[in-house]
Formats: C-alpha cells, structure tokens, sequence
C-alpha cells in the first residue's frame, strides 16, 4: 500500500472520528435521554444483543437475499429487454417511451400496490426492488447497445458471423462499460427501494427491523440497524461494484459511461 | 459577465413561470373556495354570528359522505361531533372559524345546529 | 461554399409541399408516435383485466383508474395533497441545495480536506434518508418537521459531494492562471470553480431530487400527514385500488412536471453558457 493510499485512508478516518467523538461527547456529558440519542455505547449493546439472538443475522441476510433476488431478475430482464430495444428500432421506440413513463412512476410508488397484489412480505419487496433497479440498467443497455460502432457490426457480419455472433462478441462487450454503470446505479436505487420497502410492506429484515424499534422507542436498535444498513451499501459499492464498473471501463471502454 | 448574465435571466423567467403556473393551477380550486364562501352559510346562521358568543354548532353538509381526509380538516378547526349520511357536526366553532369552514370549496353548505339535532 | 448551400436548400423547398402543411403533417406524426406506445399499454392493461376476470380491487381497468381522478379533485382531496406533496419538496429541496453547493465548494476548495470528507460524505450519501426516517420519527413525532428533515437530507449529501468532486476536478493551472492576473477568491470561485464544477454540481442536483423526491414519497407513506404518498397508503387500507393506480400516475407525471420544468432547463441552460456537458 502506497503512503499516499494510506494518506488517504487516514484523512478519510478524520470525518468519521471527529462524529464518533462528538457524538461520545454529547451522550456522556450532556443529559439526553436514551429514547433521543442512544450513547455509542448503548447502541454497541443493542447491537450485541441482537447479533446474540441471531435476529441480527437473520435481518441482514433476508435483506441481502432480497436485493440478491431483485438485482438478478432486474439485470437479466434489463439486459435482455434492453439488447432488444437497442437492436430492434421499432421495438425500441416502442419501449423507451414506456420505461420513461413507468420509471417516472419511482419504484417507491408501487410499494402499496404491491402490497395489494402480493401482500407483505419477500415478493412484495422483490417486486419493488425490481422496479427500481430495472430501468436504468435497460436504459444504459440501450444507450451501449446503440453506441457500438456500426463498423464493428459489419466486420463481424462480413466475417460470416450470425446475430449470436454479433450478440455475444459485438454488442454485449461493446455496451459492457454502459451496462456495469447502469447496474451499479440502479442497485444504488435498489438498495433505497428495499429499505423503504421493508419499513412499509415487510415482517423481516433491516428496514424492518429499524421501523419495528421505532415504534418501541428503540433508539439504539434503531441507530444500529441504520449503520449496518449504511456499511453494507458501502461493502457492496465499493468492494464489488465501483471496482467491477473500472474494470469493465478498462477492459472494453473508450465510450463515456452514463 | 455579460453573456451568462442573459442566459441566467432567461433560465431564471422560465423556472419562475413553470412555478407561477403550477402554484395558480393549485390554488385555483382553493380560490374558487375562498370567493363562494359567502353564499354556504345559513341566513339564519349568518344572523347568529353576530352574537357574541364563543361555540357555535354547525352542521356541515358535503354532498358526498365525508372521508377520513375530510374529517381529518375539519377536526383541525373544530370538534366533529359526529357524521350523519352526508353531514358532518362540528362543535366548539368561533366565528371565524365557522367562516373558515364555509371557505373549504368542498363543502356545501353550513347549517346552524340544532340541540336537538 | 456557404452561398451554394443555402440555394440548393431553397430550391427543395420550392419543389416540395407547402412548407406549413408539411411541417403540420410531421408534428402529428411524431404525436401519434409517441403516444402509440401508451395506446398500445392501455389496450394490453384492458385486455387483461377483461381476460382475467380480476376484481377491481386487484386490477382496476384504465376508465376506472382515471375517472377516480374526479371525485378526488372535486372532493377537496387531490390539490390539497398535490400542493403539500410540492411545498415539502420545494423547500426542503431548496434548502438542501442552498447548503450544499456552497458547503461543496468550500470542501472542495482544499486538497486535503477533500480528501478526507470524500468517503463521509459518500457514506451519508449511500445511507439513504428513508433508513432515518425512524430515528426521526422517534425526534419529531408524525408530522410535517420529520418528512421534510428526510428529504433535506436526502437532497443535502449528493449536492454537497457531487459540488466538492466537481471543484476537485478543474485543473490547477486555471486557477493559478487567474489568481496571476490578480484575482480573489471570489473572483476564482465565480469565474473558475463553479463553472468549472458544473456538470458535477447539476449531476449532485439530479441525484439529490431523484433520491429526495423518492424519500418524500416514502415518508408521506409513513408520517401520514397527507400528501400524495399517503394517498396511495391510505386507498390501499380501504382496497380502492384505482386510487392507488391513479396516484401512481400522478406520480409519473408529477415528476416529470420536476425533471422537465425544472431540472432539464436548468441543465440545458448550462449547456447554453458554457459549453458541452458531459454526462
């Protein structure tokens, strides 16, 4: 690890140390009751407790499962759908109208309707998630589809290639840099859409878990699942999808991402 | 300076007229509310109000039978007592309050309350 | 060159239809296409329901959706909604901005400190205002305070973050070329940074109404303290599913109302001024 790396981890640590000591101080010197602001001490034990009990665990790996499931099924319908919107004109000006509309129409929106259609619970908050992850991967696929040099497509049909061909080594590394963006910005929807998600329409997970103690006065429970909610997101963007997304750029991108 | 200042005056004009619209296309209904508030109110009623007195009763008559969001309004002017088909009784009203009833464009009409109504 | 051009332009134009009637024709077509599509999803939505025989309390059909529009207007319900659903967003979005584009660009503005609030700031970004939303309903109780604290926080990191990496990115030399010509800060501020942070900062602005606008549905849902969220919450309490699907609607093209009345001028007036914007 490089100094200025390690620099760079040490002034990032800054912010976070100075909250955590003003947050230290204000709990201990002042007089704030625990329902208000929790001690870090105090939200150290909750969260002790709850990891004791295993609800922990189980909160986080059902949320988990949850944006696992949704982010699948909306990367797969939004590749494919948007392979097919950005290849096929007519098909495309039909569709991007639409997912324009419906996109509009943020994932959020659907909570109650979903709740109608699926009543609470895991599909309801998949349904969701979907929503809000699906379009923007479609939109990018679209966009990288439609900016891969034609010149690419006619070596490879002049070749002999057929549209498996142009599919799989034309179009999809082609868009890949596109692709990868959209995806991460659409999980950074997703991972919102989940826990809004669960706070209204669930019985389980992190949203869940963070609303249920707010109805006791639960500060502490509640700050805990609030940092586990924000580590995690920072887990999964920074360990897995920033570093994916900059590679795909090096690897097959010229072309400007979203 | 100049030239950005003209395209800043332009932007600024065009956000300022999107958020006229709008606020007047919203308002308009309320406004309506405001301008018809004079004719809802009961003759009899109207000749009430200048007694004096602190709580007036009042029927408010809506047209449609009253919903939550309905009720939930009036309560934040005065005590509804009950709802009665389209009708909801309202208790505990000043003056001012009773005109402030009559301006809500979905409401029909306010009628005095009778003590044995 | 420029002389041959415009000649042979005109001449098309003498040789083809009337300008006016032409012009007419494609401004239809282009209409009916664009509404080709959402014709095309009301045929579909109908088909189904009538296929599927499904109650109206699962799947309203499209005539029953938008003629619940009415009486929610003439009861009072909708613009009263509609107007505190915008108020909250506006000012509180309003807020959220006019602190973090200055609290940006101060950041921004030294090496150093940029440095070590990038990853706190990108931290308070990620974690959403609606996880907050009961840490603030345990502080302020169900009403208006708790859901307008949500969306200026949900609004105030991705301006705030967006306008510090925004300013990291102007190259030095600019600065240094005008403070060498005897600029102050404000000068630089004005004449470097901003412009220079541009398509940073609109980005930050993009993002932090997307998220807050979502956040300000959400909280409505929760808080209960009227607005179009809790329209959509409460129709589904009493099954009135076409009011869900119609406020599902107005939601559409409420933001559409933000990004094209607001959002996009904004953007393309910067593009106006000063040059392209990458995206």
């Amino acid at each position: 690890m490089t100094r200025t790396r390690l620099q760079e981890i040490g002034l990032g640590a800054m912010p976070f140390a100075g909250l955590l000591a003003a947050w230290w101080a204000i709990t201990n010197l002042v007089h704030v009751s625990m329902a208000t602001l929790p001690s870090p001490a105090a939200v150290w034990a909750a969260a002790s407790g709850l990891w004791s009990t295993g609800e922990l665990q189980t909160d986080i790996l059902t949320s988990l499962g949850r944006i696992a499931l949704g982010a699948g099924v909306s990367i797969v319908l939004g590749i494919g759908l948007g392979l097919i919107a950005g290849l096929n004109r007519p098909l495309g000006d039909l569709l991007l109208p639409l997912a324009s509309f419906f996109n509009s129409v943020s994932g959020i929106a659907w909570i109650p309707l979903a709740i109608t259609w699926f009543g609470l619970g895991t599909v309801a908050v998949t349904f969701i998630i979907v929503n809000a992850v699906f379009f923007l991967i479609f939109f990018n696929t679209v966009l990288g589809v439609r900016s891969v040099p034609r010149i690419m497509e006619q070596a490879v049909r002049t070749l002999g290639g057929g549209y498996r061909e142009l599919i799989l080594h034309v179009f999809l590394p082609g868009a890949l840099p596109h692709i990868m963006s959209g995806i991460r910005s659409g999980l950074g929807f997703g991972w919102r859409a989940l826990i809004a998600a669960e706070l209204i329409a669930a019985t389980s997970g992190l949203g869940f878990l963070i609303y249920d103690a707010s109805n006791f006065l639960r500060s502490d429970r509640i700050l805990t699942g609030i940092l586990i909610i924000g580590v995690i997101w920072m887990i999964i963007d920074n360990l897995a999808l920033k570093p994916l997304e900059r590679r795909t750029v090096e690897r097959w991108g010229t072309v400007r991402t979203l | 300076m100049g030239d950005g200042a003209h395209a800043l005056i332009r932007l600024s004009l065009r956000l300022f007229v999107t958020a006229v619209a709008v606020v007047l296309a919203l308002a308009a209904l309320p406004l309506y509310g405001l301008a018809t508030a004079g004719s809802k109110i009961d003759p009899r009623l109207e000749r009430e109000l200048g007694d004096g007195a602190y709580a007036y009763s009042v029927r408010v008559d809506l047209g449609f039978r009253p919903e939550y969001y309905h009720i939930r309004t009036l309560q934040s002017i005065g005590t509804v007592a009950g709802v009665q088909g389209d009708s909801v009784r309202l208790l505990q009203l000043t003056p001012d309050q009773v005109h402030q009833v009559a301006q809500l464009y979905w409401v029909e009409r306010v009628e005095p309350l009778d003590d044995t109504g | 060159m420029a002389t041959v051009r415009v000649e042979a332009a005109e001449a098309g134009r003498e040789l083809g239809a009337p300008a006016g009637l032409d012009r007419l024709r494609r401004v239809l077509a282009r209409a009916g296409r664009s509404l080709l599509p959402f014709a095309l999803l009301l045929a579909v939505w109908w088909a189904v329901e009538i296929a599927f025989r499904l109650s109206p309390a699962v799947l309203p059909s499209p005539w029953q959706t938008i003629s619940a529009t009415w009486p929610l207007i003439q009861r009072g319900i909708l613009p009263d909604y509609i107007t505190s659903s915008l108020t909250r967003m506006a000012v509180a979005g309003l807020f959220g901005v006019v602190a973090g584009v200055p609290i940006g660009l101060l950041l921004g503005s030294n090496r150093y400190v940029s440095v070590a609030f990038a990853p706190f700031l990108n931290f308070f970004q990620a974690l959403s205002g609606i996880a907050w939303l009961p840490l603030m309903l345990v502080w302020f109780g169900f009403g208006e305070k708790t859901i307008q604290a949500v969306i200026l926080y949900t609004v105030f990191f991705p301006v705030a973050f967006n306008t510090m990496t925004g300013v990291r990115t102007v190259p030095l030399h600019y600065a240094h070329a005008l403070r060498v010509l005897g600029a102050d800060r404000l000068r630089l501020i004005r004449d470097v940074w901003i412009p220079g942070a541009l398509p940073s900062i609109l980005l930050g602005l993009r993002l932090g109404i997307a998220y807050g606008w979502r956040a300000l549905i959400a909280g409505e849902m929760v808080v209960g303290a009227g607005g179009i969220g809790f329209l959509l919450f409460q129709a589904r309490s009493f099954h009135q599913t076409d009011r869900i699907m119609d406020g599902m609607i107005l939601i559409g093209l409420l933001w559409l109302l933000i990004d094209l009345g607001f959002l996009r001028p904004v953007e393309r007036a910067t593009v106006e001024r000063w040059g392209m914007l990458q995206r």
